[in-house]
């Protein structure tokens, strides 16, 4: 095997590689949007005191349920006249006679299940209405399922195309080497003893394909980063957390790779070989 | 020993290429094996080497019967045998010393041992000055010399030669069949397929014609073509 198979193997896993750092972004840029969806319960206007932490306990007692945080009418006027910004002086007489209710800010485990959360909560004997997104949570769960099956999909399909592309390269490889293997089995070798050193040879390329994958995955994967977080600020933009610094996951990403790397380089390379075996 | 009892190969279905023949070589024979092409010879060898099976009969060689011989236990058989080819089958990149060694290695022979052997049959066939010398690097008769010991290096019980002076000229065809000749003297079954009449006459010996799938002579010939009337 030579440097061909190599760099076929090498740009095989970094289609593979960097898919799945594509996939795993954008499942945190959909989990990050889903986690800033509250909900929003607000109370009668005759529940108060103590009414007010039984009704906080029963919320939490609900199974979906991640946080629950009291907002007390009091500061939610403050909040609004805060975002009134020169126009203070017109909301100032509502101090002597708020309008707004006390409230539970929610935020929920799963969001696929918010329409039975917001069903529970309407139950309750203090609440008198629920603001829920649940069409946004609706359409965003359909949006993480469709970009998983596609995830899926695609990266299924890429390692198939890279096994033929592999299994390809490698019969090429050892078709120039079929006299070899021909002459070994006329005087008596045994398969195994034709195919260690193709095996070891394809791991070889593979741990090799590996480590070249790994070295351009960082520097691509750090420098587009860097030109993604430093210059437009896009995630600020969006309103979301970070991508996923590389740092975290580089240890993973270059096992993953070293580790599919030698056995389809290993498995390819014997199962190329089995073709010229039997004579 | 070499017995073949109603042997029939078919590659197609109904078409047999071999059809039920009867050849027995014993021990420390020298036999030749002339026919036309497509006669059946090559298959006749592939046969011997189980590398095809038999569709009908038995085949007996060096005591493993080839009709029930199991895929694993082939290699164990084949190294009973050594094998010249017409067209040499060496690895050109290795020397001569690496391509007859590589025959010991297959068997995990001691390295001391490889190096005592592969020197003894290189000097069998008189090649010492070219041991480092690649196969692109030698003549024709050379490098079938090296085919030659490298079929010798693992003291096979039986030698089989097919079409070995095929790419050489006809002197040194005498002189491989010559070297084949006092090998066999030191007591390797020889079973040399060709399809050079002159050189069966000139060295003589059992002969065996195959035409169309079937023998039609089966003797020892001494000098005489009379078993070249019978071919058609």
């Amino acid at each position: 095997m030579g440097i061909a198979t190599t760099c076929v193997l090498t740009v095989s896993l970094l289609l593979v590689g960097v898919f799945s750092l594509f996939a795993m972004n954008v499942e945190i840029l959909l989990t990050s949007i889903e986690s800033k969806n509250e909900i929003v319960l607000f109370l009668k206007d005759d529940v108060v005191g103590d009414d007010i932490i039984s009704a906080e306990q029963a919320i939490k007692n609900l199974k979906n349920i991640a946080v629950v945080e009291y907002y007390p009418r009091e500061q939610a006027l403050e909040d609004y006249i805060k975002q009134m910004e020169g126009y203070e002086s017109v909301f100032e007489e509502l101090r002597d006679d708020n309008p707004l209710p006390n409230a539970f800010n929610i935020q929920i485990k799963d969001t696929s299940l918010i329409t039975e959360t917001v069903d529970q909560m309407v139950s309750f004997e203090f609440t008198d209405s629920v603001k829920a997104p649940t069409d946004f949570a609706t359409i965003l769960n359909k949006l993480k399922n469709v970009v998983s099956v596609i995830s899926i999909v695609l990266l299924v399909a890429l390692v198939a195309v890279s096994i033929i592309m592999i299994s390809n390269s490698t019969k090429a490889s050892v078709y120039t080497r079929r006299r070899e293997i021909n002459i070994m089995k006329y005087v008596g070798a045994t398969n195994s003893f034709i195919r260690t050193p193709f095996f070891f040879e394809g791991l070889f390329t593979g741990l090799v394909s590996g480590v070249g994958a790994s070295v351009i995955t960082y520097f691509g994967y750090t420098a587009l980063m860097d030109i993604i977080t430093n210059d437009i600020s896009f995630w600020e933009i969006i309103g979301v957390v970070e991508p996923l610094p590389f740092d975290n996951i580089k240890y993973i990403v270059f096992a993953v790779y070293l580790c599919i790397g030698s056995v389809i380089g290993a498995i390819g390379s014997v199962v190329s070989t089995s073709k010229h075996l039997k004579v | 020993m070499v017995e073949l009892k109603n042997v029939s190969v078919a590659y197609n279905k109904g078409q047999n290429v071999i059809k039920g023949i009867d050849i027995k070589i014993e021990d420390g024979d020298f036999t030749f094996i002339v026919g036309a092409s497509g006669a059946g010879k090559s298959t006749l060898i592939k046969l011997l080497l189980k590398e095809v099976d038999a569709s009908d009969g038995s085949v007996m060689v060096n005591g493993y019967n080839l009709r029930t011989l199991k895929r694993n236990r082939i290699p164990k058989f084949r190294r009973t045998i050594g094998v010249v080819f017409q067209d040499f089958r060496l690895i050109p990149t290795m020397t001569v010393y690496e391509n007859i060694a590589f025959v010991l290695r297959v068997i995990n022979a001691p390295r001391s041992y490889i190096k005592k052997r592969v020197s003894y049959v290189i000097g069998l066939v008189g090649l010492q000055n070219k041991t480092k010398s690649y196969p692109t690097e030698l003549s024709g008769g050379e490098q079938q010399r090296v085919a030659l010991a490298r079929a010798l290096v693992n003291d096979p019980k039986l030698l089989i030669a097919d079409e070995p002076t095929g790419n050489v000229d006809p002197e040194l065809s005498h002189e491989i069949v010559g070297l084949l000749k006092a090998i066999n003297q030191c007591g390797t079954t020889v079973v040399m397929v060709t399809h050079e009449h002159e050189l069966v006459k000139h060295f003589g010996g059992r002969l065996i014609n195959i035409n169309q799938g079937t023998v039609i002579y089966d003797d020892i010939i001494d000098g005489d073509d009379s078993y070249m009337e019978e071919d058609v």
